[in-house]
């Protein structure tokens, strides 16, 4: 009769697959289903019968695993590791538009990550990974962002103000109408960035390096530009109002007439530009 | 007989202080609290052994009781469950929310 009852116990758990605990919540129960059938028997019922009172009495397995598959995974949420956390945590943000504001976060890992519309405003993430992460319309006034890589991310409309970026990578990014106000930007990399109508205005971009770019309606009005280098770039409709470009790179750039008139104005050295 | 789905739903609602009741007079394993329910009860009232089991799983999760193997062979082993100081706690608690909305339902029942 043990054989039938476990029988019964290994068919109740089959659609739960091999669970951590199987083996010792089966056990546990066969002890309890073991023990009622023996005491049905001495009762005087039959065989039968008295499998059958038992495993009637067994009731719904699923309100049991309920309880089996809640405990283990409740476990697993209290020690998790730190830089899945960090994920979790802004995957949550964005569904719930939450605010990560003044936090400290310095080396996360949150490459790969949505975060788009997510506020890291006042947030120190310096050294922080955001490599191809969704960050489209993200914000980040006053945040610490020194050494942070936001390689092949999406930026779109994302706003950074009055923060430190410098020596940032911003490799093969998609800037595309992004907002840089008022930030220092020092030794930052966009190398194969993409920055149509970025915006810059009022930042210090000293020697940071957009050669071979495409700039399409930029603006770097107000802007510090000591060696900063354009070299072999092309720019449409870039506007310099109040920058001062007399230590600028424009070797070999390609630009027209409008931005060229503006930079002229800048006090630029446009020897080696070609204007379209 | 009464209705017995509507019973044993709202009997079923205190099964975690029934147990931690029966646990506050000593270690006990699960058939043996299942017993003691029908013998109490006056033969009234079975717990199903699934929803028992569940009850001592969730109170062990929340720390309100520990267990321990038992050193039987033959049959399977029996697990026996003790209770924790938060046990005895939550039984008191559950006593008294109990005792207060018994009082209420009785004046407006």
């Amino acid at each position: 009769m043990n054989n039938k009852l476990q029988q019964f116990l290994m068919d109740a758990f089959k659609p739960y697959g091999d669970f951590p605990a199987r083996k010792d919540v089966e056990q546990e129960l066969l002890a309890n289903l073991t023990e009622r059938y023996n005491d049905l028997k001495r009762e005087g019922k039959s065989d039968d019968e008295a499998y059958q009172m038992t495993t009637d009495s067994f009731g719904d397995v699923s309100e049991l695993m309920a309880e089996v598959q809640h405990a283990p995974q409740k476990r697993a949420e209290q020690e998790p590791s730190l830089p899945k956390t960090l994920k979790e945590a802004f995957k949550l943000a964005k569904q719930s538009h939450s605010k990560f504001s003044s936090t400290e976060l310095k080396q996360s890992d949150l490459s790969g990550t949505n975060l788009a519309e997510a506020d890291f405003s006042f947030t120190s993430l310096a050294g922080s990974n955001f490599d191809g992460s969704e960050l489209a319309g993200a914000r980040f006034r006053a945040s610490e962002l020194r050494g942070a890589s936001f390689k092949g991310a999406n930026l779109t409309s994302a706003s950074f103000a009055g923060s430190d970026m410098q020596d940032a990578s911003f490799d093969n990014a998609n800037l595309t109408n992004t907002h840089f106000r008022a930030s220092t930007l020092k030794g930052v990399s966009f190398k194969d960035a993409v920055l149509d109508g970025a915006n810059f205005s009022h930042s210090d971009l000293r020697d940071v390096a957009f050669d071979n770019l495409t700039l399409n309606g930029a603006s770097f009005d107000g802007t510090s530009l000591k060696n900063t280098s354009f070299k072999n770039a092309v720019l449409n409709d870039v506007s310099f109002h109040h920058s001062d470009a007399r230590h600028t790179v424009f070797d070999g750039a390609t630009m027209d007439k409008l931005t060229y008139a503006l930079l002229k104005g800048a006090k630029a050295n446009l020897d080696n530009v070609t204007v379209q | 007989m009464l209705d017995h789905r509507l019973t044993s739903d709202l009997l079923r609602g205190h099964t975690d202080t029934i147990i931690l009741k029966f646990l506050c007079d000593g270690d006990k394993y699960g058939y043996e609290v299942t017993k003691l329910v029908y013998e109490l009860s006056d033969h009234e009232y079975e717990l199903k052994e699934a929803t028992m089991y569940s009850s001592l799983k969730r109170l062990e999760h929340d720390g309100h009781i520990t267990s321990y193997w038992g050193d039987e062979t033959q049959g399977g082993r029996r697990k026996y469950y003790r209770i924790a100081p938060s046990g005895r706690e939550q039984y008191a608690v559950n006593k008294r929310n109990y005792t207060y909305a018994k009082a209420i339902l009785e004046k407006l029942l």
